[in-house]
């Protein structure tokens, strides 16, 4: 009998499209509260986020970057890209202190974006947390670096997303500027991870809502593929294993963006992309990673609801390998109970643990 | 040079607003105007029938977010060379439709889609924005008299505030005034709907366009 896989080994397998010893499990976006809530103490540095991540015996580990600056004016917050954000204390770990939502992009205009100086993609503090975390724990999990809004979405909140797809149309010059300068950021971050020892990236960037892409396929092949086809080549050429998240349904320009050569898939969205025909469809092209709801499972159901659940995107997805189980987009903590959503997240990782062995049947 | 009928001055005015030419609908609208064309009937059979073009294409995924805010821009370009001839005149969309996100959620990318497909379908829409107070959505029925209320949440969390609003409304006995009460988005369901006391559910901003219009073809006019 083999030995137990680290979750290293298992990550490998799985975005490999192979069967590791049992289904992986990933989680990347979690609000302060509920790290708190698993971990019983605040969060206030990276070993906080890596407990978190061995208590729920996760098998990636994923550190976004650090070293923001912003400025605060009574509740909203002016970050380093120009964007005014809505100040809600308690949100998602690691991302700059009172990250909420979004109010608007300060870049409206070619005028305004000139103007603007982009911060340092490795301006000091910036990999501090990803460089300690590989260290402690790098060579047992898989340790991951996160280029959040990548290139499209930071360009769209930058300029606002309606004025952003007008620009594609009537400003094309203007709409490519925006990306270049979003694809170059993205990219040197990137390889600054890779040179720290990164062996795998999560990047982040939602091209689409559930009625599809935002842009149509042709404005996505002119203005958006160049730059993920380059980023994503370069990320791989240096041997690193490459997770894209984007929320929404991605078919109309699935074949383009698995031309882009990445390795895994987060989160099939519910509601906008089918899991278990997605893997069917694609499971020999790209691992895919995702399949427990958060919307209405996690902070409603019952705890015998999510076992069931778990077991049944288990049966349905994982044979064959090339799944890697998670929540389907964050454990945010909009929700009315977090007692019982904290024991449904629990049920969920335990039933993995207990019900994801390999061999999995199918049905 | 041919003179164009009515139609074909119609017909130019419906591919401009399809095909995003906002130059050429300007010019078009101007052609439509000194051939006698009544400015109700260009936006009606004409621009409002691009749009349906548009709102078809959307619908069937060839059209995606991005050509609805063109064919959007394209219109209000146009509509800028015949609104002022409309003040006063007999012109009047089919219902007037308040939509907002409640109080506590700022998503707000469906709620535009519907906006925009609604002022397709030839509605006045006043759009109150996100975050939401519940007072704000009781003081606009009660100054602006909409037709039809429409409320839009994506956080679970801010679902509850629906209910809240619509007692409010009832409390403030605008309920009969209004012809339907509307809400949307994903993470609700028809039961929750009913249950709160809204009068339908749409689960996307094309379902919730489409009930919009099936009430206001119960009336010949819902004003």
């Amino acid at each position: 009998m083999n030995r137990e896989m680290t979750p290293k080994e298992r990550a490998y397998a799985a975005l490999e499209r192979k069967e590791p010893d049992r289904v992986p499990l990933f989680e990347a976006w979690m609000d302060t509260i509920v790290v708190e809530k698993i971990i019983n103490r605040p969060v206030k540095v990276v070993h906080d986020l890596i407990d978190f991540y061995k208590k729920l015996e996760l098998d990636f580990v994923a550190i976004p970057p650090g070293g923001w600056h912003f400025k605060r004016v009574g509740d909203t917050l002016l970050d380093e890209w120009g964007i005014k954000w809505q100040v809600r204390e308690g949100g998602i770990v690691g991302q700059f202190v009172g990250f909420g939502f979004y109010i608007e992009g300060m870049l409206k205009t070619p005028e305004k974006f000139h103007e603007f100086e982009f911060p340092d993609p490795v301006a000091p503090g910036r990999l501090d947390d990803f460089e300690t975390a590989s260290k402690a724990v790098g060579s047992h999990y898989a340790v991951t670096g996160v280029l959040e809004l990548a290139i499209f979405e930071r360009a769209a909140l930058q300029v606002g997303l309606r004025d952003f797809l007008r620009f594609m149309y009537t400003d094309p010059s203007f709409a490519h500027e925006v990306l270049r300068k979003n694809y170059e950021y993205s990219l040197e971050l990137g390889k600054a991870l890779l040179d720290t020892g990164a062996e795998f990236i999560l990047i982040g960037d939602d091209l689409a809502d559930n009625h599809g892409p935002f842009m149509s396929p042709k404005l996505y092949r002119d203005f958006i593929h160049p730059y993920y086809k380059d980023l994503v080549r370069s990320l791989k050429r240096r041997g690193a294993k490459v997770i894209f998240h984007s929320d929404g349904n991605l078919i109309p320009i699935i074949d383009d963006i698995l031309d882009w050569g990445i390795d895994g898939l987060h989160p099939i969205q519910p509601g906008a992309m089918d899991i278990i025909q997605f893997k069917r469809d694609y499971g020999s092209r790209i691992a895919v990673v995702g399949g427990v709801d958060m919307a209405k499972l996690l902070p409603f159901g019952s705890e015998e609801d999510v076992e069931r659940a778990v077991m049944d995107v288990i049966r349905q997805v994982s044979p064959g390998g090339g799944h890697i189980l998670g929540s389907s987009n964050s454990l945010h903590s909009f929700v009315p109970d977090m007692g019982k959503y904290v024991k449904n997240i629990l049920r969920y990782v335990n039933t993995a643990h207990k019900f994801g062995t390999y061999p999995i049947r199918n049905g | 040079m041919v003179e164009m009928t009515a139609q074909s001055h119609l017909d130019r005015l419906k591919e401009c607003v399809a095909s995003f030419d906002a130059d050429g609908l300007v010019k078009a609208c101007r052609e439509a105007l000194a051939a006698g064309i009544t400015p109700s009937t260009l936006v009606i059979d004409g621009m409002a029938k691009g749009m349906d073009v548009v709102g078809a294409k959307y619908e069937a995924g060839e059209y995606f977010l991005s050509e609805l805010i063109m064919a959007g821009e394209t219109m209000t370009a146009g509509m800028k060379v015949v609104e002022p001839l409309l003040k006063g005149g007999t012109y009047q969309g089919i219902g007037t439709v308040a939509i907002g996100t409640v109080s506590g959620d700022l998503h707000d990318i469906g709620k535009n889609i519907l906006a925009m497909l609604l002022t397709a379908a030839g509605f006045d829409v006043i759009d109150l924005g996100v975050d939401v107070p519940a007072d704000r959505f009781v003081q606009t029925l009660r100054t602006q008299k909409p037709d039809i209320l429409a409320m839009s949440a994506l956080l679970t969390v801010a679902i509850p505030e629906m209910e809240n609003v619509i007692r409010k409304i009832d409390e403030a006995e605008l309920r009969p005034k209004l012809k339907l009460i509307v809400v949307g988005g994903t993470p609700l369901t028809e039961d929750f709907a009913k249950g709160i006391g809204a009068d339908a559910y749409g689960p996307t901003a094309v379902a919730g366009v489409k009930i919009c219009k099936e009430i206001a073809s119960k009336r010949e006019t819902i004003k």
